[in-house]
C-alpha cells in the first residue's frame, strides 16, 4: 500500500472533515495581520502529506501527537516510513516556517529526506462515526458524553455533565494526556456542570465567548492568549462568578486522539502500527 | 485627542511638544486632568509617541477627569481596580489590554456588548472616575526596556547581565537547571512554572524575554547559543515544538514563566512616573501568578 492509498483509506474510514475549526470564529482581520498568518483560520483544514513522499510503499506506521525529530528518528529505527502527526510539526499550525533561519527544522527535513519517511498530518475533525470517536477520544477519556449540538459551531464544543468537582476533572485530564504540567485558574473544589473544550491552538480573541456563556463554568484549552482569556476568567471570578480555566497543553491534548487513531488503524491495515508518546515532557516548579 | 487614527502630522506635533514641561525643576502641580497627565507622560517619554500597534492611549474614561493618583499594573483587572480605588488612585496604567481584546477595541471583541463582566468592569470604572491609559510599546521602548529592566532586577541578575544587544543575556556561575528553575520560580512568585529539558544540566548563560514577543524572536533566543532561555507566553507547537526538535541534536533548557513575568517592569515604570508627577501618589499594584497546578 502506498502512502496516498493509506490516506484515502483513512479518509473513507473516518469520514469527511467537519470543515470547521475546533475553536470559535472571531474577528480575524487584524489577528491575521499581526500574526503574519501564523494562526489557523476558522475552517482551515490541515490533513495531508506535509513532508516526504506520499507515493512510496508504506512499510510501517507510527502515530503520534506531534512528530518531533526524536519521534522521526525512533520511527526510522522501528523500520516505519510513515509518521502520522496530529499536531503541527514543522513550524506554525499549518506547518509553515515562522522564523528564519530555523536550523532545527532544516535538520528535521534532512532526517526526513535521509530516512525516506513521509509525514501525514491528521488533525481535522472528521464526521464519520469512527472519525468522531477519534476526535472525541479526550472527551471519552475524561467521562464526557456528547456535545450540546455536534453540528453547531459553539455548541459542538460544549458539554453538560453531572456536577463534578473541578479537581476531579483536572486529575482525569492529567491521566488522559499523561502530562502533569497543567495550569488552572479557579477553585479546585468548584462544581463543574458545563464544560467547553477547545483543544486546538487558539487564535487570539477566540475563546472568551465560550467561558462567558452562562451554561459553561470550565474552559479546557491547550493554550489561550493569557491577557485575553485568563484575564476574563480572573475578572469573572473577582465578580463572584463560578468560572475556571484549565490549560493542559495543545500538544498533550492530542495524545488521547493519537492513541485512538493508532488503535483504529491497527484494525484497518495489516502493516505494523506503533503509537509513540511525543508530548514535550515538562517539569513544574510551582 | 490622540487615538489610533492619529496622523503622522499629529505625531510630529507630539514630538515637538515642550519636553521641559516635565523637568524636575518645574514639578507638575496636583489637580491635573487625565488629558494633562497623558500629555505629560508622552512629553516626558522623549519618544515619538505612536499609539499603534499596541494602543498606548487613553483606553477608557473621561479625558477631563481630575486625577488623584496613578497606579501601574500588568492588567487593569477588577482586583487591581478595587485596590486602586482603596488607595485613592484613579489613573490606571496597565501594560496589557483591559477589556479582553488585545487592542481594547470593542468593535473587534468577540464578547457580547451585554457581557456581565464587561458591564461590571465599566461600571466600576465609571463610578470611581477612573481612567485607563495603556502603556505597552512605550514601556518596552523606554531606555533599556522598562519591562526587561524590571524582570532582570526582580531576578536579582542586574550585575550578571552581559553588555550585548538584543534580549538580556545573563552569565551565571554554573547552576543546575533545576536549581535555576527554583530560583526563577521563587523570585517571580510563581505557583506554576514549566521547564523543558534535563533538570540536571548545568546552566551558565540565560537569554531572557517576557510576555509574547513572537515566535520568531523566541526561536532566535533558542538559537542564540544560550544554555537556557526564559520565556513568558509561547505558541506551543511553534516554540515549544521547536525546542523539542532542537533537543534531538543539542541540549535545550526552556523555562515558561507566563505572561505576568512582565509585571515587575510596571514597577520600574511607576518609579519613572513618580519622577514626572511628584505631587501625585504613584503606586505599582503587583499581579500575583494567576495559575495553580493542584495535585
Amino acid at each position: 500500500m502506498r502512502g496516498y492509498e493509506l490516506f484515502e483509506l483513512i479518509q473513507l474510514g473516518l469520514g469527511p472533515e467537519a470543515n470547521r475549526h475546533r475553536g470559535v470564529d472571531a474577528p480575524a482581520r487584524r489577528d491575521t495581520a499581526i500574526a503574519g498568518g501564523s494562526y489557523r483560520s476558522p475552517g482551515t483544514l490541515v490533513d495531508g502529506f506535509r513532508a516526504g513522499d506520499g507515493d512510496r510503499e508504506v512499510k510501517g506506521i507510527v502515530v503520534v501527537a506531534r512528530a518531533s525529530t526524536e519521534v522521526l528518528r525512533r520511527a526510522a529505527e522501528l523500520g516505519a516510513n510513515l509518521v502520522i502527526s496530529r499536531q503541527a510539526f514543522l513550524g506554525d499550525s499549518q506547518d509553515r516556517p515562522v522564523s528564519r533561519p530555523e536550523p532545527a527544522l532544516a535538520e528535521k527535513l534532512a532526517l526526513i529526506e535521509r530516512s525516506g519517511i513521509a509525514v501525514l498530518r491528521l488533525q481535522d475533525a472528521r464526521t464519520g462515526a469512527d472519525g468522531r470517536a477519534i476526535t472525541q477520544a479526550l472527551q471519552r477519556a475524561i467521562g464526557l458524553k456528547s456535545a450540546l449540538n455536534e453540528a453547531g459551531l459553539l455548541d459542538a464544543l460544549i458539554y453538560r455533565l453531572p456536577s463534578t468537582p473541578l479537581i476531579d476533572l483536572v486529575r482525569r485530564i492529567k491521566a488522559a494526556t499523561g502530562s502533569n504540567a497543567v495550569r488552572l485558574i479557579g477553585d479546585p473544589g468548584m462544581p463543574v456542570q458545563g464544560l467547553a473544550l477547545a483543544t486546538e491552538t487558539s487564535r487570539p480573541n477566540a475563546l472568551n465567548p465560550l467561558i462567558a456563556r452562562a451554561d459553561v463554568n470550565l474552559l479546557v484549552a491547550g493554550e489561550v492568549h493569557e491577557t485575553e482569556t485568563s484575564a476574563y476568567v480572573m475578572d469573572a471570578m473577582a465578580l463572584g462568578q463560578q468560572k475556571a480555566i484549565l490549560l493542559a497543553g495543545s500538544i498533550a491534548l492530542e495524545e488521547p486522539p493519537a492513541r485512538a487513531l493508532a488503535a483504529w488503524l491497527k484494525r484497518q491495515v495489516s502493516l505494523p502500527v506503533t503509537l509513540l508518546p511525543s508530548s514535550p515532557v515538562l517539569e513544574d516548579f510551582g | 485627542m490622540i487615538d489610533r487614527r492619529t496622523t503622522i502630522a499629529a505625531l510630529a506635533g507630539t514630538l515637538l511638544a515642550p519636553a521641559p514641561l516635565v523637568r524636575a525643576s518645574s514639578p507638575l502641580p496636583a489637580g491635573l486632568t487625565a488629558r494633562e497627565v497623558f500629555a505629560a507622560i508622552k512629553a516626558a517619554s522623549g519618544q515619538p509617541w505612536d499609539p499603534n500597534p499596541t494602543d498606548d492611549r487613553i483606553i477608557y474614561g473621561r479625558r477631563d477627569a481630575p486625577i488623584t493618583g496613578i497606579a501601574t499594573c500588568f492588567t487593569a483587572s477588577i482586583d487591581v481596580l478595587r485596590r486602586a480605588k482603596a488607595a485613592g488612585l484613579n489613573y490606571i496604567v496597565p501594560h496589557e489590554a483591559s477589556f479582553f481584546e488585545r487592542y481594547d477595541d470593542f468593535a473587534e471583541s468577540a464578547l457580547r456588548d451585554g457581557d456581565p463582566v464587561l458591564i461590571a468592569k465599566k461600571r466600576l470604572l465609571d463610578e470611581n472616575g477612573m481612567v485607563i491609559q495603556r502603556m505597552h510599546g512605550h514601556a518596552h521602548s523606554r531606555p533599556g526596556d522598562a519591562i526587561m529592566t524590571g524582570l532582570v532586577r526582580r531576578l536579582g541578575w542586574e550585575k550578571l547581565r552581559a553588555e550585548r544587544p538584543g534580549m538580556p543575556w545573563i552569565e551565571l556561575p554554573a547552576t543546575s537547571a533545576r536549581d535555576l528553575g527554583r530560583h526563577i520560580s521563587r523570585r517571580l512568585g510563581r505557583k506554576t512554572m514549566r521547564m523543558f529539558g534535563d533538570p540536571a544540566r548545568m546552566i551558565r548563560t540565560v537569554s531572557i524575554s517576557a510576555g509574547m514577543p513572537g515566535e520568531n524572536a523566541q526561536i532566535q533566543q533558542l538559537e542564540s547559543g544560550a544554555d537556557a532561555v526564559l520565556l513568558g507566553e509561547v505558541r506551543e507547537p511553534e516554540v515549544l515544538g521547536y525546542a523539542q526538535d532542537m533537543a534531538a541534536s543539542r541540549p535545550v533548557t526552556v523555562y515558561l514563566a507566563g505572561h505576568t513575568g512582565e509585571d515587575p517592569g510596571m514597577g520600574v515604570l511607576a518609579e519613572w512616573l513618580q519622577g514626572i508627577f511628584p505631587a501625585l501618589p504613584v503606586r505599582w499594584l503587583e499581579a500575583a501568578d494567576p495559575y495553580s497546578n493542584p495535585a
